[in-house]
């Protein structure tokens, strides 16, 4: 066998290769991460808001971009692009270009002082799409990765004209290098990961719509324009007079959607309604009285809860949505607003409109850089610009994964899942040679501290170049903490984030036998990591450390104040020395991890991940209710928009079937879970036999119970008669051609008891769209015609709401052939028997008239529901299902395939009603997310939890209530009260499940709980010592 | 009388306790000092993972021990990183609030307020806002009590 390398090229730093390089570190493979940009982070970075929760994009983001740095098994190449990539599946030479910075990247402080000097300014700034101005040296965003400055080589005076050279006379690190040459890198690796992401064309091109004026905005321009840390400031103001708009109009399918100009793309963008719905939200949040207009041709909200995303704008927020079709957008001259022509396509004419904005959301394609990388492995795209579905599981075959918005055009929670997804396919491929190349670090014995031993604090005051030094007087403060109680050495420094600065640490440690440490510098929250590292090195536990931002917080702030400022630093140092000196060494606990999965529901989303878990060595336990594998996809004639046959399904239950580390439970249902992460006790019931199978233990558990379609009750009247001629959509799917009844004139009602609003209103109306009912009723559309090519169709619709690449072009080539008929209100549609036929009556949109004509065969798009039992099988959990009963994910965006409580995941439709090929994409996810946790067979839990003193608890069990990851459980004990032993109740933390948020603690009444790191004493001291101290006598050893 | 209640005005800088939590308002704050916008020096910031460790009694030994003013910041509801922990702090600050009305600690000594981590400016606004509200209502009118560097080893 040829040599497998046991490393990954993942090409893109954007969220889907963030994700993919996390998981793949994590399941044992080695990263070598290349990005074009200056920094990680791609589009989500850009974003102010994401939808639908509205949560703040950097926020969620910003942490797993310094994950990625601190990461010992990535190997992050920024500003570089892949030349070359040779060789076979499992062993291919990569050649990297890293493109030179002119910054010495390990040694650049990013303090930004180059930047404030440089004389060139005024450039636009990329990250900020232009709207905002930066230097010749500079940095992409404040929270950049690498936090690293760079030379634009093009506006640079030094590298053009050799004069000037100033910012390298200005930095103190000496960081500047105006010799630097593009490197190039060799790289062996084992699988590619292909994760470039989209681009947004600047709306320029479109000279139709005002282009030039600076109301008009790309819908990544207003973005950054609502961010905090944007041109404005966050502040909605026209560009040109910075006056506040009155009204903003959003314009969808700018250049989408559009087959008739060769410029513009055919296929719909998948995110832009949504993402104009939330812009239109956060305006209505800045200022409600600002009118927003939302101008669509149909509004596509693809994804779990996205349409009631779409009914909230509508009427909490008052966002007017107008159905048309903008043209052209003219600058009125007169009165400096925009004017707007549009076909108003209800009322089905022309008119015009005046606006303050304008903004464009333009078609998202992939970027040019994806185009010259599929050169390199020579393979073409389809006439859309995607990737072929068999090309794409050809290059899977080769170890090369497309993901993210290349593959297809998907938001980013789908992103992340294709990361995760990509990650779990390569550990499958690599799988005998995980571990190879993973760098662990060994540290020495721990030097042991006593909690008895009198503490012995050294200090470390940095100066940081000027940015500290040049503000606060660092030796007063120096003077000032040498006098402070148990306070055995302090001293000044330049940076003591840099790497001599480390050995320093090591030195003074081990001199002055010290045994806690403080750095006075900047946030912890980029440096914290890197101290606790360095104690580590010499033996010291890393929880005797605390980090005092002196910087961010300080003289960063405070820079005409620096008397204050001083006075702050000496204050902020005595608080913290108060809660230093109370700390405790930390022991990191390991949990033990059984090496096995249990996989609930055997439909294909249970057997894609039992494939690849088994595949990866793991054991499997595969249940499932019914008495056959394959789920709803086997009672399917055709599978829909997948280049998977169901031949290939049943030949992965039969390789499932003689695997032995497989084990598959049919009938059988899960009676009771007990244990957390790692630990499961999982008891089985065979529901044919009623007999209780051998309990079994599971390390984690992966849910993919599935959706189901139920009936209407409306028109109950008709079916009773004539039931055979009134089909769901499911069972339409999985009759025989030859078992549909005969049939001239059909008819497809969507959004049947669905997507509730104004028009489709009442109980029985669920509130959500199901995702895919269009895109199956245009699959049957095909399999009507193809029983009776001369048939009637008519297709009852209120929106058409498919994004998958190819159902945009089937719906074109059918219209030919069908009629697509627009209604407002179900109820408005009246269904009576006539002659054995359905006489059906409603009112149609386009017309504007109200139609009656004879049908022979109903074909009903019902709500898809969660499938029976998920409502016990959630208790049994102990996990949350949102107000559909579909299972509740950790996080909508960021891990839509992991639960709250550690150890479980969702895959499939019991997430949301989906697509098959997505189904899969997320179960392949939710295998890769519990193999991590499997993988080492053991995992380090979190340090920095919370403790119950038993002796105080009561037992009322309030804090088991609150916590949101189940790491309380309440036991029950005996208690002797005199002659009498009494059973009570006692709550105790379960170390593997504790994130230590410390939220117990304040709900505990008897305060029995508290914290490590932040305990009660800690913060007490802290708040005592900011008045003052008083000194008593004491002596310094 | 009036020159002389100036003057103590001027020179009065309060002492200000703010809990921030660690992944939003303490990001905030960060970003605050890197965007580089200036606010009042008078705040101390105690940094806790999640605002809902934040005790209610915590609050009260600040103010007893003479702090003129403290301010409670998590995150955004809905951004919580711990899923609902700031709703868990709205409420028990809510009836902290009523028992400082009874104690007879002036209702606006004491804020609770939402930041993200990328409202840096909105940070340096509420600084701002706060520590004037603060100077308005003058000194605390108990006496400032100094801590004592105990280290206690249980």
């Amino acid at each position: 066998m040829e040599k497998l390398q046991s490393s990954v090229l993942v090409i893109g730093g954007g969220i889907a290769g963030i994700q993919a390089s996390l998981d793949l570190t994590m399941l044992g493979f080695k990263v070598y991460l290349v990005e074009i940009k200056p920094t990680i982070g791609g589009t989500m970075a850009q974003l102010d808001k994401i939808f639908p929760t509205l949560d703040c994009s950097l926020c969620i983001l910003a942490p797993k971009m310094v994950d990625v740095y601190r990461n010992r098994n990535i190997e992050l190449y920024t500003y570089s692009y892949v030349k070359e990539i040779r060789g076979y599946t499992g062993n291919y030479t990569i050649k990297v270009i890293k493109k030179p910075r002119y910054v010495k990247e390990d040694i650049c402080k990013g303090c930004g002082d180059c930047s404030i000097i440089c004389p060139i300014k005024g450039i636009p700034s990329e990250f900020d799409v232009h709207l905002k101005t930066r230097e010749s040296v500079y940095i992409p965003f404040p929270s950049s990765v690498p936090p690293v400055y760079l030379i634009d080589d093009k506006n640079c005076l030094y590298l053009n004209f050799r004069i000037c050279g100033i910012c390298a006379k200005v930095c103190k690190a000496d960081a500047i290098d105006f010799l630097q040459k593009p490197e190039e890198i060799t790289l062996n690796v084992g699988a590619i990961v292909i994760a470039t992401g989209d681009s947004q064309e600047m709306p320029e091109i479109y000279t139709s719509f005002a282009g030039n004026s600076p109301n008009v905005l790309s819908s990544m321009q207003f973005e950054r324009l609502l961010s905090a840390n944007g041109p404005t400031g966050g502040q909605i103001i026209k560009l040109d007079d910075k006056k506040n708009p009155h009204s903003i109009a959003f314009i969808q399918c700018v250049g989408s959607r559009d087959v008739h100009h060769s410029s513009c793309k055919k296929y719909c963008s998948a995110i832009c309604c949504m993402n104009s719905a939330k812009e239109a939200i956060v305006v209505k949040e800045h200022d409600p009285n600002i009118e927003c207009y939302i101008f669509n041709t149909e509004i596509r909200a693809k994804g779990k809860n996205f349409y009631e995303f779409i009914e909230k704008s509508r009427f909490e927020y008052n966002i007017k949505y107008i159905n048309g079709h903008v043209s052209c957008i003219k600058e009125n001259l007169d009165n400096g607003k925009l004017k707007l022509y549009y076909e108003d396509i209800d009322k089905g004419k022309v008119v015009n409109f005046e606006v303050d904005m304008a903004v464009l959301a333009s078609a998202l394609s992939p970027t040019s850089s994806y185009y010259k990388l599929l050169k390199q492995i020579n393979v073409n795209c389809n006439d859309l610009g995607y990737l072929r579905e068999k090309d794409i599981i050809l290059l899977e075959k080769k170890n090369i994964f497309v993901t993210g918005y290349s593959r297809k055009p998907n938001d980013i929670q789908m992103a992340v899942a294709e990361g995760s997804a990509c990650a779990a396919k390569i550990s499958e491929k690599l799988s005998p040679v995980r571990f190879q190349k993973i760098k662990k670090m060994k540290y020495p014995a721990e030097i042991p501290v006593n909690p008895e031993d009198k503490p012995r604090v050294g200090v470390l005051v940095c100066q940081c170049g000027t940015n500290i030094g040049g503000i606060i007087n660092v030796s007063e403060v120096v003077k000032y903490v040498s006098k402070l109680p148990y306070v055995v050495h302090v001293e000044e420094n330049m940076y003591s984030c840099s790497s001599d600065s480390q050995e320093l640490i090591k030195d003074l440690i081990i001199k002055f036998n010290l045994n806690r440490f403080i750095v006075a510098s900047c946030t912890p929250r980029t440096h914290e990591q890197l101290f606790k590292n360095t104690l580590k090195e010499v033996g010291l536990n890393p929880f005797l450390f605390e980090l005092v931002n002196i910087r961010n917080q300080n003289s960063w702030v405070h820079q005409n104040e620096p008397e204050k400022a001083t006075k702050k630093a000496c204050d902020l140092i005595r608080m913290y020395l108060g809660k230093v000196i109370n700390l405790k060494p930390l022991d990191t606990i390991k949990v033990k991890v059984e090496k096995s999965s249990l996989i609930i529901g055997g439909g294909i989303a249970g057997i894609t991940a039992a494939y690849n878990l088994a595949n990866q060595g793991f054991e499997v336990y595969l249940v499932d209710k019914n008495s056959l594998l394959g789920g709803i996809a086997l009672e399917f004639i055709d599978l829909y928009y997948i280049p998977i046959t169901k031949n290939e399904i049943l030949q992965k239950i039969d390789d499932l079937k003689n695997k032995t580390n497989v084990h598959i439970l049919l009938n059988s249902e899960v009676v009771d879970i007990q244990g957390y992460i790692g630990n499961y006790e999982v008891k089985v019931k065979n529901i044919q036999k009623n007999s209780e199978d051998q309990p079994f233990k599971v390390g984690t558990i992966i849910v993919a119970t599935g959706t189901k379609q139920i009936k209407t009750n409306r028109w109950s009247y008709l079916s009773e008669r004539s039931s055979e001629r009134i089909l769901t959509q499911t069972e339409l799917t999985s009759t025989k051609d030859v078992d549909i009844p005969k049939f001239m004139d059909a008819t497809i009602i969507l959004c049947v008891d669905q997507r509730r609003n104004q028009f489709n209103n009442g109980d029985n109306i669920k509130t959500y769209c199901s995702n895919i009912c269009c895109g199956v009723a245009l699959k049957n559309i095909e399999k009507l015609l193809n029983i009776n090519p001369k048939a009637h169709i008519h297709v009852l619709y209120r929106e058409f709401q498919f994004s998958d690449l190819n159902a945009e072009n089937l719906w074109r080539s059918l219209r030919k052939k069908v009629t697509y008929e627009k209604y407002h209100s179900i109820d408005d549609i009246k269904i009576s028997d006539e002659n054995g036929k359905f006489h059906i009556k409603y009112k149609n949109i386009g017309a504007g008239i109200n139609l009656e004509y004879n049908t022979d065969l109903l074909i009903l798009a019902t709500p898809k529901v969660p499938t029976d039992g998920t409502e016990q099988l959630a208790k049994l959990l102990k996990v949350a299902t949102n107000k559909d009963g579909f299972f509740l994910e950790a996080d909508a965006k960021l891990r839509p395939i992991d639960f709250a409580t550690e150890g479980i995941f969702l895959c499939g439709g019991a997430h949301w009603p989906k697509w098959i090929g997505e189904s899969i994409i997320q179960a392949y996810g939710a295998a890769g997310r519990s193999a991590i946790l499997m993988v080492k067979g053991e995992i380090e839990a979190e340090c920095i939890t919370c403790e119950i003193i038993e002796e105080k608890c009561i037992g009322c069990g309030r804090c088991a209530e609150i916590c949101p990851y189940n790491a309380i459980e309440l036991y029950g004990t005996t208690k002797q009260m005199g002659l009498y032993n009494i059973n009570i109740q006692k709550a105790r933390i379960i170390k593997a499940a504790c994130k230590g948020c410390g939220g117990c603690i304040a709900e505990c009444s008897v305060g029995a709980i508290d914290q490590n790191y932040f305990s009660k004493v800690q913060i007490s001291k802290m708040i005592d010592l900011l008045p003052g101290i008083e000194l008593p006598i004491y002596d310094i050893i | 009388m009036l020159k002389i209640k100036k003057k103590r005005n001027k020179e009065f800088e309060p002492a200000i306790l703010v809990f921030c939590c660690n992944w939003c308002s303490y990001a905030g704050a960060d970003l605050a000092g890197v965007s580089r916008f200036q606010y009042p020096p008078n705040i101390r910031i105690v940094r806790v993972m999640c605002s809902s460790r934040v005790e209610p009694i915590y609050v009260l030994r600040s103010f007893s021990n003479g702090i003129d003013g403290v301010l409670v910041i998590g995150c955004h509801k809905g951004d919580c990183h711990y899923m609902h922990g700031f709703e868990y702090t709205l409420n028990r600050m809510e009836h902290l609030k009523n028992l400082l009305k009874m104690v007879g600690i002036e209702e606006d000594r004491f804020w609770l307020h939402s930041i993200s981590a990328s409202e840096g400016k909105q940070f340096s606004e509420l600084i701002i806002e706060f520590t004037h509200t603060i100077k308005e209502l003058g000194e605390s009118k108990i006496p400032k009590r100094f801590g004592t560097m105990e280290f206690k080893c249980n």
